[in-house]
Parts: structure tokens; sequence; C-alpha cells
């Protein structure tokens, strides 16, 4: 017990002395394993474990999803899904924003990234809805909270991980997310409703759109569709294994920016070594997490807290809650697939020890991640827009996402409570 | 200088691991609709995806490390004054430079056990000594990047008033 929380202790003092986490796990891991077990057997694992993670053929589920996401967000579907939602939702009180978040749960659905789909979204809807003359803080609140919903609605980078290092099954883990991401589409939305009653003068309505039109912008959104169902539709039928899927849609995203004619040959290079350097820096990170959680299961600390956890609580969902509410505050302050890499080899036995269901844990912690993302003062989200709008403060963008953070919370509530939202569809699965 | 060496970067990590990306693309696609329609998937596909696989993560590394894309716990940064910046980035840098350079030490002693065994693979038969060398090659070029940017000021370090959107995982 003791040498992990050193270990913990000596990783988060490394990050605050601004040590790549990468890094700080990999020091701390093997350090931890040598001393524990002796240099020699440390050495060995470590090198075990960075061959076996770099050459593994599952594991290119990773870069293929980062390599669709960076196709689609090339491919203009983001402004087609935004018209699609606009036609529906535009005339309303805040329609604009609704039509934002709808058209990133849209886009989610082909994209496995919080950061790509906000930042494809902020440059399709924002320019929109400041001209109907929406407020700067709904607008990038909208935009923000919407842009999480990438990780949520299946691909998902964070879900792929989550299935990695806890072993789950990443098809089901995809399925489970589909149901939550419609909840949270309304919950977002719900806020939005909130925010312009309380003030209509942040979301004025746009022009009513009928149905001739509406029609056209829905017919547009095929290829979005098409790729949805080939995709999602081929793991949760079983034709396809999430790799397998992986592969196919990147492929077809390929196909669709081909079409589109915005594929140019230096852009293809340029996407290709982008999606590598995030793979890169994906797995590195991941590597690290394990070297790392070899010297924590090398410890008690695992079955410590398990017993500990187990013997004393009478109400296992409050040991949920609690370390839900843990993870809120640290999602605050951290960057959040850290948080997860960190914290799974301890939480995610107790979870399991407790009876939980691993899929419906691995839905909690992606609706954690998204908190994260968009919780000032750190929120990769807010960061992303800041950077793409440098004539909204920051100051603006935190105030404005308040009202979605409580949606999503009141989510994560509703997701605790009622599990079979997230199992319901993935139990149909073989 | 410094720009040079981040083209000649490019054009050599960056292609590579942007090629091998690419052909895995092509790979598991072909693969996959062979399996489904031909009932005949690419002899060895899986195998082949693995050594690309190597090849994408570790090539693109030392770019990672060029443009200082590692998760980085940066909330502090503001509390760090001016003059001791350079002096931190450039401790960070010789620990990671350490660090990576331990690894790539380690991955030969593992190649050179490969070698020994003549471990292979189960159906091509490749020798998996080469792999284990490209990993411990490039775990080397990333340390030298970080003990380069030990004495030069890295590119990044110009940019880093501005949260680079680099984390594109979440």
């Amino acid at each position: 017990m003791t040498e992990a929380l050193l270990g913990f202790l000596a990783v988060f003092a490394m990050a605050f002395l601004r040590i790549p986490l990468a890094v700080a796990m990999t020091i701390a891991g093997l350090v931890g394993l040598g001393l524990m077990r002796g240099w020699m057997p440390a050495y060995a694992s470590t090198s075990q474990v960075v061959f076996e993670t770099g050459f593994a053929y599952v594991l290119s589920v990773v870069p293929l999803f980062v390599l669709m996401g960076n196709f689609v967000a090339r491919a203009g579907m983001a402004q087609d899904l935004f018209n699609a939602a606009n036609a529906f939702v535009g005339h309303r009180r805040g329609g604009l924003a609704m039509a934002s978040i709808i058209a990133s749960g849209g886009f989610g659905s082909i994209c496995g990234s919080s950061i790509a789909t906000a930042a494809t979204m902020t440059r399709v809807a924002y320019p929109q809805m400041r001209k109907f003359g929406y407020s700067d803080t709904l607008a990038t609140g909208a935009i923000a909270s919407g842009g999480t919903l990438g990780i949520l609605i299946p691909p998902s980078t964070i879900l792929v991980i989550y299935g990695i290092i806890t072993e789950t099954n990443i098809g089901k883990l995809f399925i489970a997310g589909i149901l939550p991401g419609i909840l949270a589409i309304g919950l977002l939305c719900l806020a939005v409703v909130l925010v312009t009653w309380r003030d209509p003068s942040a979301g004025p309505p746009a022009p009513r759109q009928g149905w001739r039109q509406r029609l056209i912008a829905v017919r547009n959104v095929w290829g979005v569709a098409v790729l949805f169902l080939l995709v999602i539709g081929g793991i949760y039928g079983g034709v396809f294994t999430a790799t397998e899927g992986a592969g196919v849609g990147a492929a077809g995203a390929f196909f669709f920016a081909l079409f589109k004619g915005t594929l140019q040959p230096k852009m293809l290079v340029e996407i290709l070594i982008e999606s590598s350097r995030t793979t890169a820096m994906l797995f590195t990170i991941l590597i690290a997490a394990m070297i790392f959680t070899n010297f924590i299961n090398f410890t008690s600390m695992p079955a410590d807290l398990r017993d500990f956890i187990v013997q004393f609580s009478p109400n296992p969902i409050m040991v949920v809650v609690m370390m839900m509410g843990i993870y809120i505050l640290l999602g605050m302050v951290m960057e959040e697939l850290a948080i997860v890499l960190l914290t799974i080899p301890v939480f995610f036995p107790i979870i399991t020890a407790l009876g939980f269901d691993p899929v419906w844990f691995g839905i909690l912690i992606v609706t954690i991640v998204e908190i994260g993302l968009i919780s000032p003062p750190v929120g990769l989200n807010l960061f992303v827009i800041n950077a793409l709008l440098p004539g909204v403060k920051l100051t603006a963008i935190y105030r404005g996402v308040w009202p979605f953070v409580a949606a999503d919370i009141v989510r994560l509530g509703i997701l605790i409570a009622f599990p079979f939202i997230a199992l319901w569809l993935p139990g149909f699965m073989k | 200088m410094l720009k040079f060496l981040e083209n000649a970067l490019r054009w050599t990590c960056g292609t590579l691991s942007a090629g091998a990306l690419f052909s895995i693309m092509w790979l598991t696609l072909v693969d996959v609709s062979g399996r489904k329609f031909l009932n005949n998937s690419v002899p060895g596909g899986l195998e082949i995806t693995e050594i690309l696989m190597v090849v994408v993560i570790f090539g693109a590394l030392p770019l990672v490390s060029w443009r200082g894309e590692h998760v980085v716990f940066d909330s502090l940064d503001g509390l760090v004054p001016r003059v001791l910046k350079s002096l931190q980035h450039r401790l960070v840098n010789l620990v990671c430079a350490v660090v990576f350079g331990l690894l790539a030490r380690l991955m030969v002693m593992r190649a050179e056990r490969f070698a020994e065994y003549g471990d292979i693979t189960s159906y091509l038969h490749i020798p998996l000594a080469p792999v284990a060398y490209l990993m411990a090659l490039m775990l080397m070029v990333t340390a030298l990047v970080h003990l380069l940017f030990v004495f030069a000021v890295p590119p990044s370090l110009a940019a880093s008033l501005q949260h680079a959107p680099g984390k594109a995982a979440s």
C-alpha cells in the first residue's frame, strides 16, 4: 500500500514539474518495480510491455478511428449536418445552438474525438450563430458541450482506450454509448431552452424553413448515415470486430472525402502524418500507463483498497457516486485522459468486485471525461474554441459553459440511477 | 538548422509512419472484404498489420516530441517565473532524453534476445529481432530530439503561451 502511494505521489510530483505524464509514469513504474522486484525483472517486464503494446493487431483500432475522424473533419460533413439540424429547429428560440448540439451528435457518430468535433463545429456553427445575433456565451457553450458528444456517441477514442486497459469488449462499449448519447443531446438542448428562457436575447430565432428545404437538407447527410450504419451497424450486427470496423470506416471516410473533392494529395499526407502523431502520443501514454499499472498491481494497493471498500460499504452505489465526485474534481484541473489512465488500475477492480458491469462503468467514465473537457478552468474543448475564436474572451467561454456542465452532471446522475440506458442495446450482442 | 532538422524528420519519420498508416487502412479493408465476400483473407495480413503498427507508433514518436505534443500537466505554467521557464524546459527535456534513451537500450536488449533465440512470427516467419531494433532506433531518435532541446529552444516553446490543440485524443 505504502509503495503504491509513494508511486502516485512521485507521478504527481514529476507531472507538476511539467515532465510529460508518460515519462513520469514510466519512471515511477520502472523504479517502483525495480526496487520491489529487482532491476533485471523490472527491465524485462518494461521492455515486454513496450514491445507487446507496439506490436499488436487489435490496437490498430486506435489509429484507424483517429484517421477516420480526421478524414470526416475535412470532408465538409459537419456543414451538411448543421444545415439539416438547423432546417428543423433553427426557427426556435436558441434553435441554432440546439442545431449545433444535434449536428455535433451526428458528427460524433462518425468521429471519435471530442476536440475534433468541437473544432469542426466551431468553424461551421459559430459564424451562423454570430450572424443571427447569438451571445458568445451561449454559442461557445453549446459548441463546447456538443463537441464532447464525439467521445460518447460511437466511435470513441476514450472508449477504445478504456476497453484496451480494462480488457472490456470495445464493440459493446460503443453500442452502450448510443442511448446515453441521445439522452445527452436532449439534456443539452434543454439547457439551451433554459438559457434562452432566462435571456431571450441570447439566442434569437432564425427564419423558419419549409418542408421542401428540410427534406433537401436531410438528403445531404446521407454520407454520415451510410458511414455510421456501415461501421457501427457492422460492429453491432457482429459483421465486424471493432478493429475491422475501424479499417472499413477509415477507408469509407477516405472515399467520401475523395469524392467530395476536399482531398488533395498534400492534404492527404498532412492528415496521415497528423493521425500518426496522435497515435504515437496516445500509445506513449498508454504504454507508460501499463508500465505504471504493472508496478501498482505488484503492490497490495488494488487488493487492499478493494477489500476495504467492499467490507465497509453497505451501499455499493455510494462508492460509485464517490468515485464520480473525485473524478469531477480532478477533471477541473487535470487532463482527462491522464486521470483515466492513472485511476483505472485502482478503481476498476473495486467496480468489478462490487458486481457492477464494466461496460456501464465505461460509459460513466466517458461522461466524466466529457464533463472534465468542458469544466473550467482546465477544459481542453474550451481552449480549442478559444484558440479558434480569438475574438471571444476565455472568461466569456467559461461563463457560457456552466449550464451545459450542469446538464452533463444531471445526465451522469441519470446514468448512475438507470444503468439499463447504457446496457440495454449491448445486451442484444453476442 | 532547426528548420532543416524538422524537415528531415518530417520527410523520414513522418512519411514513413504516414505510409504505414495508409497501408494498414487498405490492408484492413482488403482483408475484411476478402473474408466477408470471398471467404479468403489476406494471408498473414494480421502480422503485416502488427509490423506496420510499430512503424506508425514509433515512427511518429520523434515528431510528437519535436512538437511538444506529449500530455503535460500545464496548469502551473502561469505560476512559473519567466526566468525559470527556460531552465525548466531544459531539465524536463534532459529527463525525457534519459528515459527514452533507457527504453531504447531496453529494446536493444530485447532485440538481442529475439536474435539469440531466433524468434519469428507464427505465420509469415518474419524474424522479430529487426522489429525490436526498429523500436530501439526510433526511441533513440526521440531521445536525441529531447537531448537537442536541452541546448536549443524548441519551436513549441515559442508558441507555449497558446494551448496547442495537439491532444486530439479526448
